[in-house]
């Protein structure tokens, strides 16, 4: 549908009375505008389209509840209307896990604002799912803390968000991924019971119910409060930047780091072409060599001895020592900074992406390796670098920038996704996953069984069914049916 | 603004993810994606576009928008500025589609005409002695002039007459004109009136350059900024040298020292004034001066310094919830530091800050700060 059309559409007259009387008018909204502003995310393929006036997929009705009690009615509500309800935080996805494909009501949980408790002593926090992670880190920093989640879309997510993907942030070395840091959460399930999640550093009763809701992606209920682990914010950093001869070489040193149980807080090794920018603009260097960063944060004391392993072990293995300005510029200057991404993309024809697959040691050079090959095959730039690892292994970020237009390609949209199936079977064959934290969405719901098997999916299905039996909760997602 | 780069301006917000929507006061209050920095961008695009029919839904987003300016602070391209893409586009649909106006814009432009500020104002007491102690300052000699502006001589007598004083005790004599004084247009420019803008502006110009003034100190962060930069931008030219109040004090405070009384065991806490820190760029200017003070203990709200507060709200937003959620969430801001006093350097920023604390804590303007702190 054409965007100036959606301001003609009428909403099911007897859910919007009904969901109205629980929120307040001012809460609800049915507006053309409201709707064509939830009907995407980040994701390339619809953002493109929308930006062109072109709205594919739109809800019926937006809601922002206040409180978890008005959540809980608006879901029976969408219960008994067999109405779908996409839950919303931030927006900030990449995938477009949030885009309507049903209709139905968006239900927006940036209401829910608060922190609600910042526990001292046993280091936790607890907070509203629709507070922005930027808003919680600057509160955490006014009082000494971080949580040390420090993804690049932090200005615009939320936390709802980030458990629904089980997202991961630049820091996520030293202080981990999102499912590291959640201890407890309260979801309103798809009847509308309200489900409370103990807080605890570990547990052994039965299956961990946090679980079932990282990277759900909203499919399971909506996320309303989190109990997250935070730090001391750190005394100090120290930062070093090396050259390595190619990616093979680099992936090598950074499992050395991990498995000699090293945790910098930020790891970044980028291949030779995405490290060009910022070895030419720190230090003028032109030569085609891989630039790997790390940045250690911490007490004082012991970052010092972390750090000096770390290099020992980097110039052990053959690594030419760069000092610390690459690194410091990158922390400084670089982290937020998506210009470069944006500017490759400025034209209709053009569509860009970052896979961010994962694999074990034993695998990851080659499937970084396979993977390019698999892009080049297609009229786009590929490119790649790492920037969380683990003693086990660790992902990549396979950046593409495709150009449609050919007579050969002249569809942007297929060519998409031919680039995507390509990488997804190179990651297969080579035992890698196909997200490591973006998250399936929409992107790449095709996909899911190369990672689950036929068995897997049918599991996650019998979960979804028993949760969800209407099938309210974003459907479509996930790869479990339509 | 070029169609060429008021295109590409309003195009690279659009499909910038947002970078800067944790500072959008109007997004945080409001909450809806409708009103995220990219989205406001993308209903620009879309009406400039025809994408979109200007209806006044999708109008109104236009004017969502704080005019803080903190999206530039945060933005990830250097030479952008959400704020300014967003008053061109109401210059735009007030020229190409004014029957598209939505009432609440329509409302304010009548009261720019009528009382020459967008705020509403409150009848002046005749009968107010701070009024009748101005009088005694009216004067067509001295040193610099003082431009007071329209909000500050309906609204905040009492700020004028302290930043007439403090000159005074400071040695400069001051010139003040408040009956010949015109608009400078500041607010009908933000909302995209551009005809009132020149108007108003044409008239101060001629003002300013006719009254033999080289250096004017302007009251208001906003007028000093209109009649410096937004007078550039509407193509009028002036002849005098244009200083906020702040700016002048710090210069005339380098150049001699006062004799202050000892300030201990005041708290203070400085409300950052969007003009003045981010569109005049001065933001450490207050500080610098309260730092002079002995024992003036001036405290953060956030350790992110210029960043941290938004302004409170200039632009009427088109919902009276929006406007309160803004103003409330500074007011929130400001009483967390714990200080005893709220130092302003906007007479809009002093009145809605008043009206909000009611008396807890005190709010004063940096003039009236600054005098009582003279022996």
């Amino acid at each position: 549908m054409e965007v100036k059309q959606l301001a003609h559409l009428t909403a099911p007259e007897n859910v919007y009375r009904e969901v109205e009387s629980i929120v307040g008018p001012e809460w609800i909204s049915s507006r053309g505008i409201d709707r064509a502003a939830y009907s995407f995310d980040v994701w390339p393929v619809v953002a493109y389209q929308v930006h062109s006036g072109h709205v594919p997929y739109y809800p019926d009705l937006v809601v922002w509840p206040g409180t978890v009690e008005e959540i809980s009615h608006i879901l029976q509500i969408a219960s008994r209307f067999g109405i779908p309800v996409v839950p919303y935080s931030g927006g900030s996805g990449c995938v477009g896990g949030i885009v309507p494909l049903h209709g139905g009501i968006t239900l927006d949980v940036k209401r829910l604002d608060r922190i609600l408790d910042l526990d001292r002593v046993s280091l936790t926090v607890t907070v509203e799912a629709g507070t922005l992670l930027q808003h919680l880190e600057d509160s955490l920093e006014r009082e000494g803390f971080t949580l040390g989640h420090f993804p690049q879309s932090m200005r615009s997510a939320a936390v709802g968000g980030t458990v629904a993907h089980n997202g991961i942030g630049t820091f996520s070395t030293k202080y981990g991924k999102f499912d590291d840091m959640v201890l407890g959460m309260q979801v309103v399930l798809p009847d509308g019971e309200i489900l409370e999640i103990k807080p605890a550093p570990k547990r052994s009763t039965g299956p961990n119910l946090n679980e079932l809701f990282l990277g759900s992606e909203g499919t399971l209920g909506v996320v309303t409060r989190v109990t997250l682990k935070i730090h001391h914010a750190p005394e100090s950093r120290a930062f070093q930047s090396f050259a390595v001869p190619d990616m093979r070489a680099g992936l090598d040193l950074c499992r050395r780091v991990a498995q000699h149980d090293l945790r910098p807080a930020v790891v970044r090794l980028y291949d030779e072409i995405e490290g060009k920018g910022l070895l030419f603009e720190t230090l003028k260097i032109k030569d085609d060599l891989c630039l790997l960063l790390f940045i250690y944060e911490g007490f004082q004391d012991l970052i010092g001895h972390e750090a000096e392993l770390g290099k020992n072990i980097c110039l052990e293995g053959g690594a030419e020592d760069l000092g610390p300005g690459p690194a410091r510029f990158w922390y400084e200057k670089k982290r937020f900074d998506v210009r470069h991404y944006l500017a490759k993309t400025e034209a209709p024809s053009r569509i860009a992406d970052t896979l961010e697959i994962a694999g074990t040691w034993d695998q990851l050079a080659d499937m970084y390796y396979a993977v390019r090959r698999a892009m080049d095959q297609y009229p786009c730039r590929s490119m790649g670098h790492t920037s969380h690892i683990y003693p086990q292994g660790g992902n990549l970020y396979m950046i593409f920038f495709a150009d449609a237009g050919s007579e050969e390609w002249p569809d942007v949209e297929r060519l998409y996704f031919q680039i995507l199936d390509a990488t997804f079977t190179a990651c297969h064959k080579l035992g890698g996953v196909i997200s490591h934290h973006h998250g399936i969405g929409m992107a790449k719901k095709d996909w899911m069984e190369l990672d689950h098997g036929p068995a897997g999916m049918q599991l996650l299905s019998r979960i979804k069914n028993a949760l969800d039996p209407k099938g309210i909760m974003n459907p479509g997602k996930l790869g479990l049916g339509e | 603004m070029e169609d060429a780069k008021y295109a590409e301006g309003i195009m690279r917000c659009t499909r910038c993810p947002d970078m800067c929507a944790c500072a959008c006061p109007v997004f945080d209050v409001l909450k809806t994606q409708s009103v995220t920095p990219s989205n406001k961008a993308h209903a620009a695009q879309m009406l400039e576009e025809g994408l979109l029919d200007p209806q006044p839904e999708v109008v109104e987003i236009l004017y969502q928008c704080n005019n803080c300016r903190l999206c530039a602070e945060w933005c990830i391209y250097d030479d952008l500025v959400l704020g300014d893409l967003l008053k061109e586009a109401r210059k735009r649909i007030y020229l190409q589609a004014p029957g598209s106006l939505p009432d609440f814009v329509l409302n304010l432009r009548k009261r720019v005409i009528d009382s020459g500020t967008l705020h509403p104002v409150r009848p002046p007491d005749p009968a107010d002695p701070v009024r009748e102690k101005l009088r005694s300052f009216q004067s067509a000699e001295g040193e610099v002039l003082l431009f007071e502006g329209g909000y500050a001589r309906a609204q905040t007598p009492e700020i004028t007459l302290a930043a007439l004083a403090l000159l005074r005790r400071m040695g400069v004599k001051p010139a003040y004109l408040p009956a010949e004084e015109p608009g400078c247009g500041a607010d009908a420019a933000l909302l995209g009136f551009q005809d009132l803008a020149l108007e108003s502006g044409s008239e101060t110009a001629r003002f300013l350059n006719d009254s033999g003034f080289p250096i004017v100190v302007a009251l208001s962060p906003q007028c000093a900024w209109q009649l410096t930069e937004g007078f550039s931008d509407l193509g009028i030219n002036l002849d005098v040298e244009v200083l906020s109040l702040p700016a002048y004090l710090d210069s005339i405070l380098q150049g001699r020292s006062a004799d202050w009384k000892d300030m201990a065991g005041i708290s203070i806490v400085l409300d950052d004034d969007a003009f003045l820190s981010r569109y005049l760029d001065q933001a450490d200017l207050p500080y610098q001066i309260l730092e002079r003070i002995p024992g003036c203990h001036v405290l953060r709200t956030s350790p992110q310094g210029k960043l941290a507060d938004p302004a409170v709200s200039y632009s009427p937003l088109p919902s009276p919830a929006a406007e309160r959620g803004v103003r409330q969430r500074k007011a929130a801001q400001l009483t967390s530091a714990g200080a005893e006093i709220v130092v302003t350097t906007s007479p809009q920023g002093k009145r809605q800050l008043q009206d909000l604390l009611a008396g807890q804590p005190q709010v004063l303007d940096l003039a009236e700060l600054l005098l009582s702190a003279l022996p």
